[in-house]
């Protein structure tokens, strides 16, 4: 079953965010996330959130191989949505599958570092 | 470390109090990286250093882990003076938020978490900044005392009186609109009433698990003994002792009390005593914290001092100053910190949260001896003695303030309508009678239904002595704590 989600695009001259529909749903994430990202990508965030609950769904992709560059207030926004998924009662969490780009060092460390809150919950794929 | 079994409420106190000093070190970390604050900065050293004692304590040894780790990424970020990458900022702010997730799980249960890999990743940062790590580097700037109250003393002045008034128009009123006013009122009252706190030798009890489990780590035997009398102080007082008593104590053990071999071999007992005594006396709360370990190496603490230039060469200086500088923040004759010690923020945090709340820390020390760490701390009068009266039209209890007292052949005084006083509408009783009282300079007529009773007021809501009244409650009724001298007309 095809997934197709009501989450509102962020496009940024440096930055895209958007969610792309396929078997499982995929959140791509494209340029560099700064300051001026962190609110628009924390609504999208948020809306997302409240999709995937509302439609029951078990996973998402968030594709990060195209992004360059997350300041930390970014990546707090996927510490937040950590935060929300963790307070749902199990039958309602999601797995977030991130697919990260081996070659960009900042993904890797700080993604392991955040897949080690919920190894249940994040995964990491290369 | 030992696995420590601690009443529900305590780990429940643990709980409450950790997030808050989490909420205050995000808020802290993020005005330290926008404007390199100094005070900020403290509070986060400080807040943090605390709750790695204070996690250890109650055995949340998961949280402690991280905390250490945590003080290894800001001392680092405190030599660089702030200036991090980005990678740095997220491993704070990723710190902090995996200790509130720790904090917040079920206890026992570590289901998808994984600890080890997030201590390892947080390792590979700090060993990506090895280069800027130094234990003998400069102190930091010097770093002033910071004041957290929930709210500030000059702003409770200023909000007292309007607390008074919102009580007023609240008991005076009726019906629905009665309903709205004592919204008001509470919310003032929760804002700025006075928090009261039991403070007791069974409370400060509760390090003793984890002092003993601490000096089983370290390899030494200690005897605690906790001789406080119970006394009621603000919450505010209540912290200051509770962090005190936790850093003095640890220090105590890591610090003074010697491992039972060396004891044995100095002629003294091998297990070492730690006493706690203490209670209110005239000039506040005294805890004194003392041990019979090796003392204070002054000589050693003046040298470090020269080292990181807090003295000058072939400096003279009194222990008390030494004391002083052994208080500085980043301070310790430690050239590596471990778990428990050596970052030199515990008797920072003692005496920043002492002087807080207006007290003062000192110490004496012998060689071979031991050492006695004195905290005194001003407790603001928490119940006022005085005579009660029931004024016409008034359905709150009116409590002279002390030193006023009962005249029982009054002269011809001047007599006072309350409910004009206060300013609201004017008594009509006729069967009441005047009662008079005095301060010995002045003498004033209050109209009363029934003789006036003395009682013990608990003060609610202080305002300052200028003001005519503040409220108090009696017998857990709210009601108005009157300076008479401050209504109009009584002083000439």
């Amino acid at each position: 079953m095809k997934v197709r989600l009501r989450v509102p695009a962020v496009d940024d001259p440096d930055f895209v965010a958007d969610v792309a529909h396929g078997e499982v749903a995929v959140l791509r994430l494209v340029g560099s996330a700064d300051n001026a990202t962190t609110t628009p990508l924390g609504t999208l965030i948020a809306t997302l959130h409240d999709e995937l609950i509302e439609r029951k769904t078990r996973e998402i992709v968030v594709d990060m191989r195209g992004l360059d560059f997350m300041n930390a207030s970014c990546f707090k926004q996927l510490l937040g949505w950590l935060g929300r998924l963790q307070e749902l009662a199990e039958a309602e969490r999601y797995r977030i599958r991130f697919r990260v780009n081996p070659s960009i060092a900042w993904q890797k460390h700080s993604l392991h570092s955040l897949s080690c809150f919920d190894t249940d919950l994040i995964a990491i794929e290369t | 470390m030992t696995t420590l079994t601690l009443p529900p409420d305590f780990v429940h106190q643990f709980r409450t109090v950790a997030l808050a000093r989490i909420g205050r070190v995000e808020a802290a970390w993020s005005q330290v990286l926008t404007s390199l604050n100094d005070e900020a900065a403290t509070l986060i050293h400080r807040e943090v250093h605390t709750l790695k004692a204070e996690s250890r304590v109650v055995g949340f040894t998961d949280v402690n882990l991280v905390c250490h780790k945590l003080e290894d990424l800001l001392d680092i970020a405190r030599l660089r003076g702030y200036a991090i990458e980005d990678e740095f900022d997220l491993a704070v702010n990723m710190a902090l938020r995996f200790m509130v997730m720790l904090i917040n799980k079920k206890i026992g249960s570590m289901a998808g978490i994984d600890l080890p890999g997030f201590v390892r990743q947080i390792d590979g940062i700090l060993k990506r900044h090895e280069r800027t790590r130094s234990r003998t580097g400069s102190v930091p700037p010097a770093l002033r005392v910071v004041s957290s109250p929930r709210v500030s003393s000059s702003l409770r002045d200023q909000l007292g009186p309007a607390a008074v008034d919102a009580f007023l128009e609240y008991a005076v009123a009726k019906g629905p609109r009665r309903d709205r006013l004592r919204s008001s009122w509470l919310l003032l009252r929760d804002l700025l009433g006075i928090q009261r706190a039991v403070i007791s030798a069974a409370q400060i009890s509760k390090y003793q698990p984890s002092v003993l489990s601490l000096a089983r780590d370290l390899g030494k035997q200690v005897e605690l003994h906790f001789e406080l009398e119970t006394a009621e102080v603000t919450t505010e007082v209540f912290m200051a002792l509770d962090v005190a008593t936790l850093h003095l104590v640890r220090n105590a053990v890591d610090h003074g009390i010697e491992s039972p071999s060396v004891r044995t071999a100095l002629g003294k007992r091998s297990i070492g005593t730690i006493r706690l005594r203490g209670g209110m006396r005239e000039e506040g709360f005294v805890l004194v914290v003392e041990d019979d370990g090796r003392g204070i190496d002054f000589e050693r603490v003046r040298a470090k001092a020269i080292d990181l230039g807090l003295l000058p060469d072939n400096a003279s200086v009194t222990e008390d100053r030494l004391v002083d500088l052994m208080c500085h923040p980043g301070f310790s004759t430690r050239t590596e910190a471990n778990e428990v010690s050596g970052r030199g923020v515990g008797l920072d945090a003692v005496r920043g949260s002492v002087v807080d709340v207006g007290g003062s820390l000192t110490a004496r020390s012998e060689h071979a001896k031991g050492t006695t760490w004195t905290v005194t701390i001003p407790v603001p009068p928490l119940i006022a003695n005085g005579f009660v009266i029931r004024a016409p039209g008034l359905r709150f209890p009116i409590v002279m303030a002390p030193g006023w007292r009962l005249l029982d052949r009054p002269k011809m005084p001047a007599v006072v309508d309350l409910g004009v006083a206060l300013g609201l509408a004017p008594s009509n009783s006729i069967s009441s009678t005047i009662w008079s009282f005095t301060n010995d300079e002045h003498e004033v007529g209050f109209l009363c239904g029934g003789r006036p009773q003395q009682v013990k007021a608990r003060r609610l809501v202080p305002t300052p002595s200028t003001t005519i009244a503040e409220v108090a409650t009696v017998d857990s009724v709210e009601g108005l704590l009157l300076r008479p001298e401050r209504i109009p007309g009584v002083v000439p």
